[in-house]
């Protein structure tokens, strides 16, 4: 028998799928080979105990965060598909190019010097500047101690953000460190000294 | 005729594994009294309905999880992989013809997507493969790994003593033989869905068949004496 169809037969054998004639072609072979019976025998209690531990069915991890995680990511893929297909569907619209870069350099020009122009000031916020004392009514509670030091507060109520600037501070020297001096100060806290 | 086919049928196809323990394993998995059939599912999903598309996955995830995580032995790659099977799946479905399995056909992917990472894995880290694919100390605690019902401590040793030999076992044989035998005694398939999967005969298919459960069979009963 040949080497390739002895192998089916066996396989065929194995998984209890032979026809008669199929039997009867693999019986010759079988009667030489008793202890093939055994294997056979052996391979159908290992088939159970494959079945056994290696289910066919496991949940992955977080079952429903795998589905939003996955319709997220095609509607993400999808999205990025469209991007070149808007810049296919260009064709009517193609003649816009012409004038349309020369239009974009413009307008960028035009907020960069509005920018320039605005930069001292921002809109919507409120600087007030003072020395010693309070700086103003919109940022109580700031003030500095010392006279030579000018502080000077932006607010700007629509972003809710203050930035406190200290000018005239002198230069902290190289030799102090700060890790060390937060450390101490964070201990003295803790128990109950004052700086 | 029909006595032909059926004869060319039972050669071909070979008997469906569930089928020997009187069990049956065949047609499209999970499909319950109330659960939409795949066919339906995969019809609305050509529509666009993303809806159908969530209940595809939900039905398929946990075979194509498993069938991964017997592959690559990793729950993180594992869930990764199996995203990007769903992707494809997703991508792949205006194409794909009602006439075919839909579980055959997502057993494809899954197959074309979990080689394609081990082939990069093993470009990443040449000859690395065995030792870090097929580690069995790299196996993550996942699901499986975890008893999902108490069982006498005696028998869930026992339980988790013969997970760890057939996996080890399973470890040691090639990717191919190891995705056969997987398919064939867990999932079910027939030896020629098995061929559709792996894209080869069914020649190969029975080949690989036989030497697989030969070496398993070996390495199982050499751990087991030792």
């Amino acid at each position: 028998m040949d080497e390739n169809r002895k192998e089916e037969l066996l396989t065929l054998w194995m998984d209890d799928g032979l026809s008669s004639a199929e039997r009867e072609e693999l019986a010759p072979y079988l009667a030489k080979h008793p202890e093939l019976e055994a294997e056979r025998e052996e391979y159908v209690r290992l088939r159970d105990e494959l079945r056994s531990v290696l289910p066919e069915h496991v949940e992955p991890p977080y079952p429903e965060f795998f589905n939003k995680h996955l319709m997220r990511q095609i509607r993400e893929e999808e999205r990025m598909e469209r991007i070149p297909a808007v810049a296919e569907v260009s064709g009517m619209w193609s003649w816009m190019r012409y004038w349309m870069v020369p239009a974009a350099a413009a307008a960028v020009v035009v907020a960069f010097l509005a920018g320039k122009e605005m930069g001292d000031r921002p809109a919507g916020a409120v600087a007030t500047t003072s020395g010693a004392g309070y700086t103003g009514e919109l940022a109580p509670g700031v003030y500095s101690a010392i006279s030579s030091v000018d502080v000077t507060t932006w607010e700007d109520p629509d972003a809710g953000s203050t930035v406190i600037v200290l000018d005239g501070l002198e230069d902290i020297p190289s030799s102090v460190d700060l890790l060390k001096t937060t450390a101490s100060l964070e201990e003295g806290e803790g128990s109950g000294k004052t700086f | 005729m029909n006595f032909y086919r059926q004869i060319a049928s039972k050669v071909l196809k070979g008997p469906v594994p569930g089928d020997l323990d009187g069990g049956g394993a065949g047609g499209d998995a999970g499909d319950g009294p109330l659960e939409p059939s795949d066919g339906a599912l995969v019809q609305r999903c050509q529509k666009g309905e993303m809806k159908a598309f969530d209940e595809l996955v939900t039905k398929h995830r946990g075979r194509v999880y498993a069938m991964i995580q017997n592959m690559v032995k990793n729950d993180a790659d594992a869930w990764d992989l199996s995203q990007d099977v769903f992707l494809k799946v997703w991508k792949a479905l205006p194409k794909f013809e009602a006439r075919a399995q839909f579980s055959t056909w997502m057993y494809r992917i899954t197959h074309n997507v979990v080689y394609d990472w081990m082939r990069k894995r093993k470009l990443q880290t040449v000859g690395e493969l065995d030792d870090g694919l097929l580690d069995g100390e790299r196996i993550a605690a996942g699901a499986r790994a975890t008893p999902t019902q108490a069982a006498r401590p005696d028998r869930a040793l026992e339980n988790e003593e013969l997970r760890l030999r057939i996996e080890e076992a399973l470890e040691k044989i090639s990717p191919e033989h190891r995705e056969t035998i997987v398919l064939r005694e867990v999932n079910g398939l027939e030896y020629k869905e098995i061929a559709e999967v792996m894209e080869c005969s069914i020649g190969t298919v029975m080949s690989r068949l036989f030497y697989a459960r030969k070496k398993l069979q070996t390495l199982l009963t050499n751990g087991r004496e030792s």
